[in-house]
């Protein structure tokens, strides 16, 4: 019987409250982002695919293709509320996640020997001012705060196209 | 400070060292060859309280006191560094002072539970070599860390077999070498992770079988797991093979053990099992278990069923346990964790005291906090 009552009790509480995060998530990145991917203008990658960029972003790709190490930057935004922030967005639209379970995902990759998350900035000054001094970085600012210079846009191929 | 140096002993010494590597570390700064960025320094802490309802015994006996008011315990301090000696090489350490650390406290200890270094030829072929938890399963390498899982303690009768009548699944640590990496599956957004290790086997002459110098037991194991885009889906393999000493006239008795294990992850619902079967001599064990959860906000539900049969020859042996619980996180860095735990063991589950309950409840609560 406790067995049954065990099992009844794991469908309940896999069954009950599903709806919570279903209307934060899209399937893909969206083309019309308020986010643009940034990397300096030296990178001599010109676009990643949507998977690509996903891989990246959770450790899974450490290396760009031309050799050098990956340096990914997030940008947290502490001035507005998290759930709309910049890295909010990010994780939603290019990764997949909400930012709780991207969250989740670092603490297991950390305290399990897997590796690093991101850098944090708070300001996209911050973020443009790194990835314009680091070739190796990749970031994301919102599209208004975009500024060409030591910085260029990484065009994210999606199932939409570019 | 002689005296105080000569009670400390081996305490003193352990962690005194480690301060020092740390600071060292830290005082490094440019000059060193991994500069202050390439190192980061991450950490949990954590207190239990739990309490059992029925005869639950202690070693000590059933007169212990504890076991009328519950124990809180200062189950955690542990520190992770994690430095980048360059682009291609990572050198990974992780210190553990369990159950507030005391001469006194013969539960306690100080444990390394990783140090290895890591080469990256590139994503797909990397090489480890050190001491390491045993890749196995989902939560071995996870193991003690707190903060990144959501009940109390991981699946004990699969994870800690040893405090539920059976023996160890798979041994925690290995030290030696393993090859692992990531390979894309059909240049699309799925993986597969792959690990292939071979260490020092088990022996039960000294408390530290993984590190033991002239320990002639070697082993070999390995895990394979798929990962769909977004991790909605986790299945994998795992595999474990090598010799175990358990006594001077038993000194390679072998031991081998599969695993499998499946995560199903849609929004904040999740769904995780693993099937683990451990042969070790002629004794042949069988562990399972399976969890569900829902992550509404920061409140996650949770309720899991894990099974344990040690010997299945042996009748009347197994151990039960159902447990439901809540894991709230407080804030970014902070996790509160309260559970039930209903306990069922057979007649003849060889972890049963003399006298005491066979069946009996459990509460358990936590906080953690991580840095």
């Amino acid at each position: 019987m406790r067995i049954i009552r065990a099992l009844a009790l794991l469908l309940a509480v896999i069954i009950a409250p599903m709806a919570p995060e279903q209307s934060a998530l899209a399937e893909e990145p969206q083309p019309n982002s308020a986010l643009v991917v940034i990397v300096n203008i030296a990178n001599p990658v010109k676009q990643l695919s949507a998977g690509e960029l996903e891989k990246i972003y959770l450790g899974k790709r450490g290396f760009w293709e031309w050799g050098k190490p990956i340096k990914m930057i997030d940008l947290i935004e502490e001035n507005i509320n998290e759930d709309k922030s910049a890295r909010a967005i990010f994780s939603v639209e290019y990764l997949d996640k909400s930012l709780p379970s991207l969250k989740s995902y670092w603490i297991r990759a950390i305290f399990s020997g897997r590796g690093q998350p991101p850098l944090v900035f708070g300001k996209s000054g911050d973020v443009l001012n790194y990835v314009s001094d680091n070739v190796e970085a990749i970031g994301y600012i919102r599209k208004k705060d975009f500024t060409p210079g030591k910085i260029k846009r990484m065009e994210i191929i999606t199932e939409h196209g570019p | 400070m002689i005296k105080i140096f000569a009670n400390y002993n081996y305490k003193f010494s352990f962690t005194t060292a480690y301060s020092l590597l740390l600071a060292v570390l830290i005082s490094a700064g440019s000059s060193s060859a991994a500069g202050m960025d390439a190192i980061n320094i991450y950490g949990y802490f954590d207190l239990g309280y739990n309490i059992t309802t029925g005869d639950r015994y202690s070693k000590s006996g059933p007169s212990d006191p504890n076991l009328k008011n519950g124990a809180f315990d200062q189950r955690h301090l542990n520190i992770l560094t994690d430095i980048m000696v360059s682009p291609n090489i990572a050198l990974r350490t992780h210190v553990e002072f369990e159950h507030g650390i005391h001469p006194s406290a013969d539960s306690a200890s100080v444990v390394m539970e990783y140090g290895f270094g890591e080469y990256a030829f590139s994503d797909t072929l990397k090489i480890r070599g050190g001491k390491m938890l045993s890749p196995y399963g989902i939560y071995s390498e996870i193991h003690d860390a707190t903060p990144a899982y959501l009940a109390v303690s991981p699946p004990e009768t699969f994870y800690r077999a040893e405090f539920k009548g059976g023996h160890m699944i798979a041994p925690k640590w290995t030290t030696g070498l393993a090859i692992l990496g990531e390979l894309s599956l059909f240049s699309s957004r799925h993986d597969v992770e792959y690990v292939l290790y071979v260490g020092n086997g088990e022996s039960r002459f000294t408390t530290n079988e993984s590190e033991q110098d002239d320990n002639p037991n070697k082993s070999v194991g390995a895990r394979l797991q798929f990962i769909s885009a977004g991790e909605v889906l986790v299945a994998g393999v795992s595999g474990f093979m090598g010799d175990r000493a358990l006594s001077q006239e038993e000194l390679r008795v072998p031991h081998i053990a599969v695993a499998s294990h499946l995560s199903l992850t849609w929004k904040g619902a999740n769904l995780t099992g693993e099937f683990g079967r451990s042969q070790m001599g002629s004794v042949t064990e069988i562990t399972w278990y399976a969890q569900a959860s829902v992550r509404v906000g920061r409140f996650t539900p949770y309720a899991r069923v894990q099974v344990i049969d040690p010997n299945d020859t042996t009748p009347d042996d197994f151990w039960t346990v159902t447990l439901g619980g809540l894991n709230i996180m407080v804030t970014d860095a902070m996790f509160l964790k309260v559970e039930w735990n209903e306990n069922q063991r057979g007649k003849r589950n060889t972890d049963i005291i003399s006298g005491e309950s066979r069946n009996f409840g459990e509460f358990r609560a936590a906080v953690t906090l991580m840095f």
